[in-house]
């Protein structure tokens, strides 16, 4: 790993997701130090401390009894046959080196007439709604079984999805091979039917790394599932054609170091590598594309934009949209988590640590009403964007516990909303992001995987083979390294270093949670034609970006150099476009470009870091507290005239702590008074009892307090005073 | 008998250590204060006082819970002798204050001072070295004003992410010592889980306690003994503050850091932390010197 990239991982590590309650990061910044112990499974007696403190306040905030539980000696040992069968595979894939694994004269995989096309069921979703769902979906399974022919499959019954099911065991079960994919086997376009819980996560995962696999759930809204095969044959036979146009859009929130990554290393970047018709070593593009202003920070991303763009103004919808930033956490149980978990927070977010409302994300209800996305395919980065898992795997890795992170597993409500409305897929994460993912041990942005899977859907493959030739490359490719030197290092300690670690771990992780929702066989359904709209030099074009000179071979390893070309496109010279207009970043929040993209320079890191910003955050602090504390005494100054000693009683405490705290009278009944004034007069109201003697306990206790009282305020003014001079006096002298 | 919990909600400090020794610091909380009985709906560090929030009382609460055994006059006996001796305990940190504010003066960065100092002083030394090195000559607003406008950095990046961490770190702690003097103090008493007396003590001074109905005399000792010992503990802690502020200042200066004394503020907190906990609980008299002798630079 390289110096420079090293002493970045040096920093506390920040991950992408904001709990929606507090306002602040759902996974606290940690060392890479700690993450790489808790990738081992070794963590620190600190980690077990932080860890249950974390679950003690979590649990506080959630409604679910028993958010832990520990991982049975069983259970692990069958999570380790599951994961040796699973890296099995993907080692496999890994070393193919080949785009996307169907076995050789298996066919085309950009036609699903040469490599099929599958539905599967869950064999515990009820009878009748099966049926229903499936007439529902009749236009669109009899679209692909016309296509794909015998290499149709509909798993039902017998064959469906059993519960608790392992992807090999189901394999082994229907006489599916492992390795690479014989169609007549399972063809390699599979399109799962069913919640989470009924086909889990976990499935999806494994079946994708050798299948392009999507996921339709609409629960039981069956006329959702009707709508969405109309609008997939819709476009599918032409009936659809969509402008060639692009459209990125990127929050970067104060004081966020995670939105800043994301906009710097992974949207900006891969808008220049789009603008670019073949760069060297790079799949060509068959057609030109617009890439329409980029929705990135301030006075742009906002959440009013991302309404327009998802069908709210039909001039601006894209046909391929980008999204970058956070996606929202809640805890788990919270009445608003299945509703807003994954929602997509705006740039009208005030920043890390304030409230976020309503008003600053943009979740499924907020699909404009009559919005239509029809034939868009959108591409999410945001934790939870696509879905949420019951169970947390960190913690496992880390604590050998099962984290409960919600009642059961979910799809975001998003993405169903813009299935529902249109969009043939959406392309997201399942559970958190990790976004030190796309920056390379080489110190460069590493989002080989983006950008091949936006080109092959530029180009107009299909959506499940764009994502398997990235994503499940990708994935393939890491774990199967990570496994090897996981294994390595519990021999040898010093085999790798934490940083290389973190990043290995982190990038493999985030590869493997995306998922496609729709149609994995589904394609943008752009107009094809060579004068269609959108040419790059129409002068509706609105801005272009440098042209970006190839560096020469990417870093990395694996997919990172993947230099395959798919779809039979043949490159062609690249033609040069001229820079007309700098990319209307936000500057403050973005590097400078720094001439061609390469390594981060010093300056950049430092406000790709945020230090301006952190500099300022603290300046603020200290004028806050100063200001307070000059508030603090003028307000005793204020009151200094008197000193007034009260005492009450009352059968309810509780509703005067409550009045109290809204500052509101209370009920309570005024036993004694003792008023000092600053002249030394004095006034003294003593408690009675009802018999009309004096409650002598009571004002002994009462005098008590005066005396207290008074002895305290003077001591207190006095350090009060003391801390206010010695503050001003560093502020002199300050920044 | 089993003893009280001593316990502050709001306020969070390095480690959540209560650099008295005496109270078990709880992280703030955010939204109202839920009823007795209820549990804390908790939350991440708030970044700054909410009581403008509605409703919801968003200080410090300073609670002494004693158990349900106490009620009888022995163990209420023993109660309150358990609190004096806590409040003795504070009064000694207090004490011990008034020791390290000339240690933190006398500390110099000549580097031969360095080699003669006990392992507290040698860890501040080396965070103001470290602060020195990073910084350079220039102070902090130069250099973040050069790097806001993109020029190149005199930095390394371990540097600038070192800065960042400090930088953070203080502003955290600035945040809480906002927390400290901004609110009110509001102390309470339970027995056996149920509150007793509730005492707020207002920015003039002014008392309001508030008992249940048929308290007992012990019952109100024990609260009485509660609020002297929060409000003990609260100067305690603002003389702390104080020190440690001082200390900062004294030596950014040393250092020449313009600026520097911010980000020193941390260091010197746990410096001062650390010694209190050395130191604190000694008798007042008799405390050790130093081994070396300082030389004041």
């Amino acid at each position: 790993m390289s110096d420079e990239v090293r002493l970045m991982f040096e920093e506390p590590l920040i991950f992408n997701g904001i709990n929606a309650v507090t306002g602040d990061y759902g996974q606290a910044p940690m060392s890479a130090h700690k993450l790489a112990r808790l990738i081992r499974g070794a963590p620190s007696p600190e980690d077990y401390r932080e860890f249950v403190e974390r679950q003690r306040r979590l649990a506080i905030l959630t409604q679910l009894e028993s958010r832990l539980t520990r991982v049975s000696d069983a259970e692990s040992a069958l999570r380790e046959a599951d994961a040796a069968a699973s890296l099995e595979e993907l080692g496999f894939k890994a070393r193919m080196q080949a785009p996307f694994p169907v076995k050789p004269g298996g066919g085309d995989p950009t036609r699903v007439e040469e490599v099929g096309w599958a539905v599967m069921f869950p064999a515990d979703m009820h009878p009748r709604v099966r049926e229903e769902i499936k007439e529902a979906l009749q236009p669109l399974l009899d679209l692909r079984r016309e296509q794909a022919g015998d290499l149709f499959r509909l798993y039902e019954g017998g064959d469906a999805y059993r519960p608790g099911e392992r992807k090999d065991q189901l394999c082994e079960r229907l006489g599916v091979s492992p390795g690479l994919v014989d169609p007549r086997e399972m063809p390699f376009y599979v399109l799962l039917i069913g919640t989470p819980e009924e086909i889990p996560y976990s499935f999806q995962y494994q079946l994708d790394v050798m299948r392009g696999v999507g996921r339709l759930d609409f629960g039981t809204d069956i006329e959702a599932y009707a709508a969405y095969a109309r609008h997939v044959v819709a476009a599918d036979t032409g009936d659809v054609t969509l402008p060639r146009r692009a459209a990125f859009f990127a929050p970067v929130n104060a004081g966020d170091r995670a939105t800043k990554l994301s906009a710097q290393y992974l949207v900006r970047p891969l808008i220049e590598n789009l603008g670019v018709t073949a760069p060297a070593h790079e799949l060509a593009l068959a057609y030109d594309w617009e890439l329409s202003a980029p929705y990135v920070g301030d006075g742009l991303a906002t959440r009013e934009q991302l309404g327009r763009l998802l069908g709210g103004e039909a001039s601006e919808m894209p046909a391929l949209l980008f999204t970058a930033g956070h996606g929202l956490e809640f805890p788990a149980g919270h009445p608003a988590q299945e509703t807003y978990q994954g929602a997509l927070l705006c740039q009208d977010w005030p920043g890390l640590g304030r409230e976020i409302k309503r008003e600053h994300y943009f979740a499924g209800e907020d699909v404009a009403e009559g919005a239509s996305m029809l034939g868009m395919v959108a591409f999410m980065f945001a934790c939870y964007g696509a879905g949420t898992p019951q169970l947390d795997q960190f913690a496992v890795q880390a604590f050998k516990v099962r984290e409960q992170i919600a009642e059961r597993g979910f799809t975001a409500a998003l993405p169903q909303q813009m299935l529902k409305r249109g969009a043939l897929a959406v392309f997201g994460h399942v559970e958190r992001a990790w976004g030190y993912s796309f920056i390379s041990p080489s110190g460069r942005p590493a989002n080989q995987s983006f950008i091949t899977a936006m080109r092959m859907l530029m180009n107009g493959d299909p959506i499940g083979l764009a994502s398997d030739a990235s994503f499940n490359m990708r994935y393939a490719d890491l774990s199967s390294d990570l496994s090897a030197d996981l294994d390595e290092l519990q021999w040898d300690a010093d085999h790798m270093d934490d940083y290389e670690l973190v990043h290995r771990w982190t990038a493999n992780n985030d590869a493997r949670g995306y998922i496609v929702l729709g149609d994995p066989a589904a394609r943008i359904p752009f107009d094809r034609t060579e004068g269609g709209e959108s040419p790059r030099t129409s002068p509706k074009t609105s801005r272009v970006f440098e042209t970006v000179t190839s560096a020469g071979p990417r870093g990395g390893r694996g997919a990172d150099d993947a230099g395959v070309r798919f779809s039979g496109v043949v490159d062609a010279a690249p033609p040069t476009h001229e820079a007309e207009v700098a990319p209307p970043w936000t500057e403050a929040r973005l590097m400078p470009r720094a001439g061609e993209m390469g390594d981060i320079s010093g300056a950049d890191a430092a406000v790709a870091f945020g230090l301006a910003d952190q500099f300022e955050r603290l300046r603020e602090s200290l004028r806050a507290f100063t200001d307070q504390l000059a508030t603090s005494l003028g307000r005793a100054a204020e009151d200094i005239i008197t000193l007034d000693v009260r005492t009450y009683s009352t059968r309810d405490i509780a509703r005067v702590a409550a009045a109290l705290e809204a500052r509101e009278e209370i009920d309570a009944t005024l036993r004694a008074l003792t008023r000092v004034a600053f002249n030394g007069d004095l006034k003294v109201y003593v408690p009675e009892r009802y018999d009309g003697e004096v409650d002598a306990d009571l004002w002994e206790v009462h005098k008590s307090m005066v005396e207290e009282a008074q002895q305290s305020r003077a001591r207190f003014l006095a350090t009060m005073a003391e801390l206010a001079t010695r503050l001003l006096e560093s502020l002199k002298i300050g920044p | 008998m089993m003893a009280p919990t001593l316990s502050c909600a709001g306020l969070s400090l390095p480690d959540d250590q209560d650099p008295l020794g005496v109270w078990d610091l709880h992280t703030p909380r955010m939204g109202p204060r839920p009823s007795h009985g209820e549990v804390y709906a908790a939350s991440a560090v708030a970044e700054a006082p909410q009581a403008a929030r509605e409703g919801g009382f968003d200080g410090l609460i300073w609670t002494v819970a004693h158990p349900a055994e106490v009620q009888g006059r022995r163990a209420a006996r023993e109660a309150r002798s358990m609190l004096r001796g806590q409040r003795v305990a504070v009064a000694r940190r207090d004490g011990a204050l008034d020791l390290i504010e000339p240690r933190l003066t006398a500390l110099s960065l000549v580097p031969a001072f360095g080699a003669r100092v006990g392992a507290h002083e040698a860890a501040l030394l080396a965070e103001v070295t470290a602060l020195q090195t990073g910084w350079g000559r220039d102070g902090i607003a130069s250099v973040a004003m050069s790097m806001s406008s993109g020029e190149a950095a005199a930095l390394s990046h371990r540097q600038m992410f070192q800065q960042v961490e400090r930088m953070e770190e203080a502003r955290k702690l600035l945040v809480q010592l906002r927390r400290l003097v901004y609110h009110w103090a509001w102390i309470e008493t339970q027995i056996g889980g149920e509150r007793i007396a509730l005492t707020t003590v207002d920015w003039g001074g002014d008392y309001q306690t508030t008992w249940i109905e048929r308290v007992t005399e012990q019952q109100m000792d024990l609260h009485l003994d509660a609020v002297r010992l929060a409000l003990a503990s609260r100067l305690a802690l603002l003389r702390l503050i104080t020190v440690a502020v001082t200390g900062a200042l004294e030596l950014a200066l040393k250092a020449s850091v313009p600026g520097g004394q911010i980000l020193l503020i941390p260091a010197v907190y746990r410096y001062v932390r650390d010694l209190l906990e050395e130191l604190g609980d000694l008798p007042v008299s008799g405390l050790p010197s130093w081994r070396a002798e300082p030389t004041v630079a």
